[in-house]
């Protein structure tokens, strides 16, 4: 079995509009679809992520703000699969719920190293 | 909500459950005291709840061992505040509750120990009230319930629903809870009063919420609610109002509680199905009988001799045949129950038990055999140990004593 992180970018902005009662019913949808996976035995973690960016980059390691989340294309959570392969793990994300709120999700393997 | 939380951290943090309930209630003494109490006091006290359980987990998620088949959820950022927030849901509320039910009637442990452990959690009593309630030490029950508890934890990590096959025999063990809790409550063992309301209402509580959850809707379950509803309906005319007792044949049957007779009557009805006839079928039946005369005397007796007489071919102790010989004597008068009595005692397995003395005294009194109804009553008063029936026991003393002289 490989292991798959999901990336996931977007959606911030959508869930921005939502209102409170909105935003649970959608959470619930997160709720379903992970328990579903790990029901299955194909999950293995995964967390939303905060709006606050550094980067720490450089030989010298300046930390400066960004990248900037408001932007369309910023990270906002990842999850870890367990799967045979790249077309499964594919397969799977399709239910992710962050394509309700209009996000994209990356599918990489997890290097062996 | 000790049950939620409980559901949620699994049985073995249940000592975490307690506290986070006790730091919800803490918080909300010290709040309202300063703002008043809020206009929904169970909705704020849930929603405190649920924020300190979330914090706890966030804070211990490395090292807390939570429920199994939870863990995943509560794990991840993602789903940990809706999964949380479906388990405080009102509807789960009363799983939860029997979940826990279940797990404190384990029978591997003592009944004691059962009835102990279900008055703790799903009931809520302190170690102090179960301690009033079965009468024994706090120090005990505190004893009592850790040693119980460890017995439990040991294997069980979270509260789960026996499979079905076993669902059986585990729902007999949590009746057979239910009707001590009710037991001690309907008469003491000992102690001041006759009678303790609150481990009645218990015991009703707990058997009206067993019949709400399909697999534990079977005959039986109804056949136990309608006996506890028949013989709560009669709690109150028990007692004098200075709370000595007051004998069924000279109760005010007015005062007995229309509303509870009524559901008593609906339960056993819906007790009617299936092949099994239980313990609780012929109860509820007999009790049934004495609801339904208008007076003492318009007791169908008959009936309540024949019902007996299958409740000894199902469930036969000398308890039963000693109620039996009491009916019998109240159908084919006194010369009867003697018989039947005087057999029990020969029989020798009542020799300690102060009721058998007490009946014998009743028909001997009432048979006009004074002197031996008076020596007969003096043996019960010795055995009693509760102080109500002692001083009742005194009244009939007091009363041979008055007719034979």
């Amino acid at each position: 079995m490989n292991r798959y992180m999901l990336i996931l970018w977007g959606g911030d902005a959508r869930i921005a509009k939502m209102s409170p009662d909105q935003i649970q019913d959608h959470m619930k949808h997160w709720t379903t679809w992970m328990d579903g996976l790990a029901k299955q035995g194909v999950l293995d973690g995964g967390e939303p992520l905060g709006s606050e960016a550094r980067l720490v980059k450089g030989a010298k390691k300046p930390v400066t703000d960004g990248p900037y989340t408001e932007a369309k294309e910023a990270v906002t959570g990842y999850v870890i699969l367990k799967a045979e392969s790249m077309d499964k793990a594919c397969e799977i994300t399709k239910g992710c719920p962050l394509f309700e709120i209009e996000g994209t999700v990356e599918v990489r393997p997890i290097r062996a190293m | 909500m000790v049950a939620v939380l409980c559901r949620v951290l699994g049985f073995r943090n249940i000592e975490t459950a307690e506290e986070i309930m006790q730091d919800t209630l803490l918080a909300a003494l010290q709040v309202w005291s300063f703002r008043g109490a809020p206009p929904n006091p169970g909705g704020w006290l849930m929603v405190a709840a649920r924020n300190r359980a979330i914090d706890y987990i966030r804070r211990e998620r490395s090292r807390l061992k939570v429920a199994e088949d939870l863990r995943q959820k509560l794990n991840s950022e993602w789903t940990l505040s809706s999964t949380i927030d479906q388990e405080f849901q009102e509807s789960r509320i009363s799983d939860h509750l029997l979940r826990m039910i279940f797990t404190c009637c384990d029978p591997r442990l003592a009944l004691e120990d059962q009835v102990a452990l279900t008055l703790k959690f799903p009931c809520g009593f302190s170690t102090a009230e179960i301690g009033a309630a079965l009468l024994c030490e706090e120090e005990a029950v505190r004893k009592r319930l850790y040693r119980a508890r460890k017995r439990l934890n040991t294997d069980r990590e979270t509260l789960q629903m026996p499979a079905d096959t076993q669902l059986g025999v585990r729902l007999d063990a949590v009746l057979q809870v239910v009707y001590l809790i009710f037991s001690e409550g309907y008469k003491s063992a000992q102690g001041e009063s006759l009678i303790r309301f609150e481990l009645c209402e218990e015991a009703i509580r707990l058997a009206s919420l067993l019949i709400e959850h399909p697999p534990c809707t079977q005959p039986k379950t109804h056949a136990l609610l309608a006996l506890l509803c028949f013989q709560a309906a009669r709690l109150v005319a028990r007692t004098y109002e200075d709370g000595s007792i007051c004998q069924l044949e000279e109760q005010d049957r007015s005062s007995w509680d229309a509303g509870l007779i009524s559901r008593g009557f609906h339960f056993l009805d819906l007790s009617a199905s299936g092949t099994e006839l239980t313990r609780y079928h012929i109860e509820a039946a007999i009790a049934s009988c004495h609801c339904a005369a208008s007076s003492f005397e318009e007791t169908d007796w008959r009936m309540i001799v024949a019902l007996y007489e299958k409740l000894v071919s199902i469930y036969d102790s000398p308890v039963v045949r000693l109620n039996r010989a009491i009916a019998v004597g109240f159908a084919d008068g006194a010369a009867a129950a003697l018989g039947e009595l005087e057999r029990i005692k020969n029989g020798g397995e009542l020799a300690r038990y102060y009721l058998l003395y007490a009946s014998l005294g009743e028909f001997r009194l009432r048979s006009g055999d004074y002197s031996a109804a008076k020596l007969d009553f003096e043996t019960a008063a010795r055995m009693c140990r509760s102080a109500k029936e002692k001083e009742f026991l005194r009244r009939r003393i007091d009363r041979c004593e008055v007719q034979s002289a």
